[in-house]
């Protein structure tokens, strides 16, 4: 019954997760209108045959500007968890293998980091380093660090002082070799799991910041800004607000629920 | 016969904080001046209770904590450990195969179909098949994993092999298999062996002489036989009746 279920969650998962790369990437083949093109005579054209989306305040296709926004949006989110994981290994590796005084302050750090909300430390990134699409993957990475961390250095002290480890230390093999060989291939089930929750939260924490104003930049789609330039015509034109919503709300699902089938 | 090890007066202790911030170091002496040597080829039992120091005989012997006094081995000799827990000691996420050619790649051999073929002769020789190279160690029963793990200690080319508690987490009929396997390879290879068990069963058996530690303090020492019928210290004795 309970596998049945998470055979379920995988498959529902899996499907909405290839439903949308086949949406955001075929889309970007199809011949539609470009994203950012101005059409006054559309000005909040209701959905058609011709705008299935519909048009926004500007007249602008809202199919071609939320396939543009899940693209950006899915990219800074990959871009986020790559940064985070990489580094992320690497800290959480040293930490966890070595301990002692490495251990101390580096975890110190990470936890002064681990304290702030990740959105509020990545709002503090993008006020130094300006707002713009690689500042926010930057900002986003750097904010997803420490849980990665904490993830890989947890493992690596449940598994250093492992029988195999000692074997292989016995047989002569370097820190780094049993780190990148020995330790790190059992890590990857739990990390794989954290990877998929993080992409989650990067999704909505690009969201929220583009929401805010401080994400991709416009006149750039983004399913955060969108939504928050939706606010103001929500009775006018509930599909500007709607089909943006959908797509972060699919995206996320789609990953939440395949995190969840993969969980113990 | 030559000693192939020599321990003299060997002491290791442990520190350990108590009382977190403002707490004290305390020191626990494990060891308290042991003096013992194996010979060449020479199986030696080492028996005690849990507690009594054992492991840590093995550890200081394979310089994995510190300790005073002296452990000489004789040059260019090899040790080698086989753990208690075959699935601790193999690691998960890697086929049997791939183990085995770790540990000759980490031994010096550079050739990968060397490798190959090394590994296939070492799964033979610790009584496996081919296809258990294809393996992951959560596939195999305890004994064929310890199996494995014989054959991995094996690779370095030892003429001492280290065993902690080899057979205890195995069932009564797998022990007696790997006991045999490990007479007949140190038959083959010229080992000496230093055995390590709280089961003063399975020692009988398996070892040319015995030691009997007590909290860090070797309470006896001769061959089985003469342990048995004539134990000198009190603790022995109480060892035997438990029996």
């Amino acid at each position: 019954m309970k596998t049945n279920k998470k055979n379920f969650n995988f498959i529902l998962g899996i499907g909405i997760i290839i439903f949308m790369v086949l949406f955001v990437f075929l889309g970007r083949i199809l011949p539609l209108r470009d994203a950012n093109a101005i059409d006054a005579t559309l000005k909040f054209a209701p959905p058609s045959l011709k705008h299935p989306f519909g048009c926004d305040n500007f007249g602008r296709e809202i199919l071609s500007r939320v396939i543009q926004g899940s693209f950006s949006t899915f990219c800074i989110a990959l871009g986020t968890v790559f940064i985070g994981t990489f580094f992320g290994i690497i800290i959480g590796a040293l930490t966890g293998y070595f301990g002692g005084l490495v251990d101390e302050i580096l975890m110190r750090i990470n936890d002064a980091i681990f304290a702030f909300p990740s959105i509020l430390l990545a709002l503090l990134f993008i006020s130094l380093l300006g707002p713009g699409t690689y500042q926010v993957v930057i900002a986003l990475g750097i904010a997803f660090i420490p849980s990665f961390a904490r993830i890989v250095r947890g493992e690596f002290l449940k598994n250093r002082n492992m029988d195999y480890v000692k074997c292989a230390k016995l047989l002569g093999a370097s820190d780094l070799r049993i780190m990148v060989i020995h330790i790190l291939p059992n890590t990857l089930k739990v990390l794989l799991n954290s990877v998929l929750i993080g992409f989650n939260n990067a999704v909505l924490a690009e969201a929220s910041m583009s929401f805010l104003g401080i994400g991709v930049q416009p006149p750039d789609p983004s399913l955060g800004r969108m939504l928050s330039e939706a606010q103001g015509f929500l009775f006018k034109a509930p599909n500007y607000a709607l089909f943006p919503g959908l797509a972060i709300i699919l995206m996320v699902l789609g990953f939440g629920l395949l995190s969840d089938s993969f969980e113990k | 016969m030559n000693e192939i090890l020599t321990v003299n007066d060997l002491k290791v202790q442990f520190n350990s904080r108590v009382g977190g911030l403002f707490g004290h170091t305390v020191t626990k002496e494990v060891l308290k001046g042991i003096s013992f040597n194996i010979k060449e080829g020479e199986i030696l039992g080492l028996v005690g209770e849990s507690g009594s120091g054992k492991s840590t005989i093995a550890k200081a012997v394979l310089d994995l904590v510190p300790y005073t006094g002296q452990i000489t081995m004789n040059d260019g000799i090899r040790a080698s450990m086989i753990f208690q827990d075959p699935k601790g000691s193999l690691n998960p996420s890697k086929k049997v195969g791939s183990l085995l050619e770790e540990a000759l790649y980490l031994s010096g051999e550079k050739d990968k179909d060397k490798r190959h073929d090394k590994a296939l002769e070492m799964i033979l020789t610790v009584g496996l098949r081919e296809e258990h190279l294809n393996r992951y160690p959560g596939e195999l029963s305890g004994g064929q994993r310890q199996r494995v793990c014989i054959g991995m200690a094996l690779i370095p080319g030892p003429r001492l092999l280290i065993a902690d508690e080899p057979v205890s987490a195995l069932d009564v009929t797998i022990q007696a298999q790997i006991l045999e396997l490990l007479k007949n390879l140190q038959h083959t290879f010229g080992l000496s062996i230093l055995f390590i068990s709280h089961d003063l069963r399975v020692v009988y058996n398996f070892c040319d002489r015995l030691i009997i530690l007590k909290s860090g303090i070797i309470v006896e020492e001769g061959v089985p036989a003469q342990v048995y019928s004539n134990p000198k210290a009190d603790y022995t004795k109480e060892l035997l009746s438990s029996i």
